[in-house]
């Protein structure tokens, strides 16, 4: 994945995990009902995390090769002054 | 059986190993070896102090009261790592290039290094953490008396007095000598203690896996799950009203704010931090510590509700749900675990709030009080330490002082959630500081003192309240018996539970008091310095402020005032360093901007961004902080993303302009080499009628005896070649006229069928002499057109004359047929000759192309002639082109616009 989408995934995955343990959505698996011993909530909120957990360490992960290459910054590119921008755009 | 003296010889063995590894780390570390600080799963670990014995202690607890609620107080925190790549890195990155000491060293250097706001943050931090650590005490003296009480005991009830020796006296002693040995034994620029950090994170370890082996325990023993949890059971634990609602979500929240927020957590993942790419690991390592945390949280509830005799205390079922199966080990390994989560947090908030309290409040007071004394004589560094000595055993102190004032209350139980109530109030101006650069001083100086006292009236107050006393008056009755300022129903906002009440309160009022205050006051330079320095802190150079900030000093002064706070070994380090960085080898540095703000930043990763700007003040003259280049940079910044912008826009552009010029440069190496063919065509052409012109004129000057007749051939001949040479030159310059388009001629309605005639009329000798017959096919409708009539009639004519000329058939024809064709007249003059050969279209026209020669040779005529008529054409806004072209005959078409 480019790095911007990278990035992108990064900001979102906080924000999809809001969704997924905030109502109405953890409504829907609201049952004390067993599946195999364990109560379907709580199957469900873990299952979730760890999701979460997988997508944060496969993101970091794909973040770390990226931003290896590109942490030494760049030195900044002093922008031209207006008036030559102009001159020449 | 456990007696009393056994698990104090066992507790006392634990901190003994504590101090150990400590003490072994620290050595490790200062001998150069960087294992702590170069391992990501050390600084994962040392996160976890977040879970205190509030988690280990209280989540049974809180899971047999409340069900599944406790289970947000873990969700928030893993949100926030999982969000790391934005947040956490951010802060971490400022705190590492502006050496930030705590959170409220942040918070001040970020609002213009305010000394206000240092001291609120700190005092805010102290009352939030006293009664927190004062529930760690009370935490470790309820488990030691569980634990040693033996299992008759297993109400877990027992609190206060355990009969003369008082453990939470022992440990707060413990913890005071702990936290004063590796905690303050020396003045790191970066305030990192790896000694402390190898202990929290083993703590971590222990407590983790203490929580697990219970947990594992309590399934294994009720022989599987399904025993465990009957779904009586589940109802029982997990049913409750409303579980996802207001309050659901106000404590992910919440919990979110605190692990950012907490002076504990801020010294550990920010302060502690060796390397901004630890986070990488903590981004999901932490979330899964706190995933195993929770794992068998519910397990053990389902375990005491269903063992434990009713009525049995549930905060204390880690202990005595392994006791109440004669578990005496794995009791004991709990109490271990509880003891560990309670010391770290202990640890590490004394060493956090003692680093604040000494530089935002201990320091500036000295500064302000005793300066001249202290700049002549005085070593600053140790009394920096001694106030951090001394600021943890007040911390302590004041602990064990609020424990043994409210032991005996519930008020301690709920004190963890009010705890992260008020620290949730930095939250506004920390967000606010990182990421709006109009952030003002007044602003979060109002945002955070409304914050706190809506945090006070509607949160602490009603939990100290007790009926008969003056608070329980205004928690029932309101301020000045006021029914609109009920604190838990402030303006009557009632129906909500009482937290969700006071955070929606406080922190809205926090906000807005931020963001208005902001707009309606203006940033001080330095303010507009350092909000620049923050919020651009990924783009900004380091060093770049030295830009904005113009001062200068005597080297001596700053040399003596370095060597007092950093130590005088440090101190020389810096200046040799930064002078050969500045290319010096005699090891003086220049006293220029730079080196003043670098030096600045060492002072204030011991002392806080204030109090290091306050001391720099005194030794520097002649500081200016310039805003037009504090402007400049903050427009930098922006210009650069804009200037990178249109840099691609640019070089996108500049790839089709390059395209097109590759194209225009081969049409014109094209041209170049059509211009050659004519060139050496047009010498040739000339050539041949000169050198017959100038044999024959030889020998006609040679010949003094040449009979009449031979003569007058000759003289015939040059005189046709001239006239050829005379044709060629004609079309040449006729065709360079047109070309040019220096030719005007009159312009007329005509009818093309009258032009059409009356080339074919031209063409008549012509034809009757090769024996061509010719055709004419006219349009069915009249059309007319604009242009020249002469002109009109030599490009027929040339079109005529040529199928003419090099018809070679056997019946040769010529057929010329008009019609008005989509508002165009079109004439073709077919033929039946050999055609054009293998010519391509595009070079049959243009003047002297190597078609041209194909076609021209061994015939008449220049061979100008269709492209004269070309042009011609094209200037009546026309076009001709050779539409057929076979063995068997050819076909030109010329059509032109017909006029309006």
């Amino acid at each position: 994945m480019p790095r911007q989408k990278l990035r992108d995934a990064a900001f979102i995955l906080p924000f999809f995990g809001l969704i997924l343990i905030m109502p109405p959505f953890v409504d829907i698996f609201f049952s004390v009902r067993l599946l195999g011993g364990i109560p379907v909530i709580l199957l469900y909120i873990f299952c979730a995390w760890t999701a979460l957990i997988v997508l944060g360490w496969v993101l970091s992960r794909r973040l770390v090769t990226d931003a290896e290459t590109a942490e030494p910054r760049a030195p900044i590119l002093h922008p031209m002054p207006p008036e030559q921008r102009d001159a020449d755009g | 059986m456990l007696t009393a003296d056994v698990v104090v010889a066992i507790a006392l063995g634990y901190v003994g190993l504590l101090f150990l590894l400590a003490f072994l780390s620290d050595r490790w570390s200062r001998k150069g070896s960087r294992w702590i600080s170069n391992s990501p799963v050390i600084y994962t670990l040392s996160i976890s102090v977040y879970c205190t014995s509030w988690t280990f202690y209280g989540a049974v607890g809180s899971a047999a009261r409340n069900g599944l609620e406790f289970i947000t107080i873990y969700l928030g925190p893993t949100l926030v790592f999982l969000g790391w790549w934005y947040l956490l890195r951010k802060l971490v990155r400022i705190g590492q290039v502006n050496r930030i000491s705590s959170i409220a060293d942040l918070i001040s250097s970020r609002y213009g290094k305010s000394n206000t706001l240092a001291v609120m943050v700190t005092l805010m931090a102290v009352i939030g953490t006293t009664p927190y650590i004062a529930l760690q005490l009370k935490a470790v003296t309820t488990s030691f008396e569980v634990v040693s009480g033996g299992s008759g005991d297993l109400l877990g009830n027992r609190s206060g007095d355990s009969g003369g020796s008082d453990p939470a006296l022992w440990v707060a002693v413990g913890m005071a000598l702990f936290t004063i040995l590796f905690g303050t034994r020396n003045l790191d620029a970066n305030e990192q203690h790896p000694g402390v950090v190898a202990a929290i994170a083993f703590e971590a370890l222990v407590k983790l896996l203490a929580l697990l082996m219970v947990g594992l325990f309590v399934v294994f023993s009720f022989g599987g799950l399904e025993n465990l949890f009957p779904e009586e059971m589940s109802r029982r634990l997990l049913e409750r009203e409303n579980v996802f609602g207001g309050r659901w979500a106000v404590l992910t929240f919440l919990s979110a704010t605190a692990i950012i927020c907490l002076p504990r957590e801020f010294q550990v993942t920010v302060v502690e931090n060796a390397r901004e790419s630890h986070l990488r690991t903590a981004g999901w390592l932490f979330p899964a510590y706190l995933l195993l945390i929770c794992l068998f949280i519910l397990p053990i509830a389902a375990a005491g509700l269903t063992r434990l005799p009713a009525g049995a205390n549930p905060d204390m079922f880690v202990l005595t749900v392994p006791m109440a199966a004669n578990q005496e080990m794995l009791a004991l390994f709990a109490f271990i675990g509880g003891f560990s989560s309670a010391t770290s947090m202990v640890i590490v908030a004394c060493i956090a709030l003692s680093i604040m309290i000494s530089n935002h409040i201990v320091m500036p007071v000295v500064l302000r009080l005793r300066w001249l004394r202290l700049y002549d004589s005085a070593d600053l560094k140790t009394l920096v330490l001694f106030s951090r000595r001394f600021s943890i055993l007040l911390i302590l102190f004041l602990g064990l002082l609020y424990y043994r004032l409210s032991a005996q209350t519930e008020a301690l139980a709920s004190m963890g959630l009010i705890a992260f109530a008020g620290v949730a109030q930095f939250l506004p101006s920390l967000l606010g500081g990182l990421y709006w650069r109009q952030a003002t001083a007044r602003g979060a100086k109002l945002g955070l003192m409304g914050g706190v006292v809506l945090w006070v009236y509607t949160l602490l107050l009603p939990s100290l309240a007790e009926d008969g006393t003056m608070f329980g008056e205004i928690v029932s009755n309101g301020l000045f018996g006021w029914e609109m300022l009920r604190p838990q129903a402030l303006f009557g906002m009632t129906g909500f539970d009482p937290l969700v009440h006071a955070i929606v309160w406080s922190l809205t009022a926090n906000t807005a008091l931020l963001i208005a205050g902001s707009l309606f006051s203006e940033q001080a330079p330095l303010e507009r310095l350092q909000s620049a320095l923050f919020v651009d802190v990924f783009r900004n150079t380091p060093g770049d402020e030295s830009r904005a900030l113009v001062r200068s000093a005597a080297i001596d002064d700053l040399r003596l005032l370095s060597r007092r706070i950093l130590g005088a070994d440090a101190a020389d380090r810096q200046f040799r360093d930064f002078a050969l960085r500045q290319g010096r080898d005699d090891g003086v540095p220049v006293a220029d901007t730079a080196f003043i703000t670098h030096l600045e930043r060492q002072i204030g990763g011991n002392v806080g961004a204030a109090s290091a700007r306050v001391m720099i003040s005194e030794v520097v003259s002649g500081e200016t902080i310039s805003l037009d280049e504090i402007i400049r940079m903050v427009d930098e910044t922006q210009q650069v993303i804009e200037y990178s912008q249109a840099l691609e826009a640019n070089s996108r552009t500049l790839e089709q302009t390059a395209a097109q010029l590759r194209q225009a440069n081969q049409r014109l190496m094209r041209l170049d080499t059509e211009k050659d063919d004519f060139l050496s065509q047009v010498s040739h052409e000339l050539r041949t009628p000169m050198t017959s012109i100038r044999s024959f004129a030889e020998a006609l000057l040679k010949a003094d005896e040449m009979p009449p007749d031979q003569a007058h051939r000759f003289m015939r001949i040059i005189h046709d070649e001239s006239l050829r040479l005379t044709s060629l030159l004609d079309d040449i310059l006729d065709l360079s006229h047109l070309e040019s388009g220096e030719v005007r001629w009159q312009v007329e309605h005509l009818d093309p069928e009258t032009a059409a005639v009356n080339a074919i009329a031209a063409c008549e000798g012509l034809a009757a002499e090769t024996g061509v017959r010719v055709e004419h096919v006219p349009a069915d409708t009249p059309a007319a057109i604009r242009g020249n009539r002469d002109r009109l009639s030599q490009i027929l004519i040339n079109l005529i004359s040529n199928a003419i000329k090099y018809n070679d058939s056997a019946e040769p024809w010529v057929r010329v047929e008009c019609r008005v064709e989509a508002g165009r007249w079109r004439v073709d003059v077919r033929d039946n000759g050999p055609g054009a050969g293998d010519v391509a279209p595009d070079q049959l026209f243009s003047k002297f192309a190597r078609g041209w020669r194909q076609i021209a040779k061994g015939r008449s005529g220049t061979g100008l002639g269709l492209a004269i008529s070309a042009e011609i054409a094209r200037r009546h806004g026309g076009d001709l082109s050779l539409t057929e072209s076979s063995d068997h005959g050819s076909c030109f078409t010329l059509t032109l616009p017909i006029a309006q």
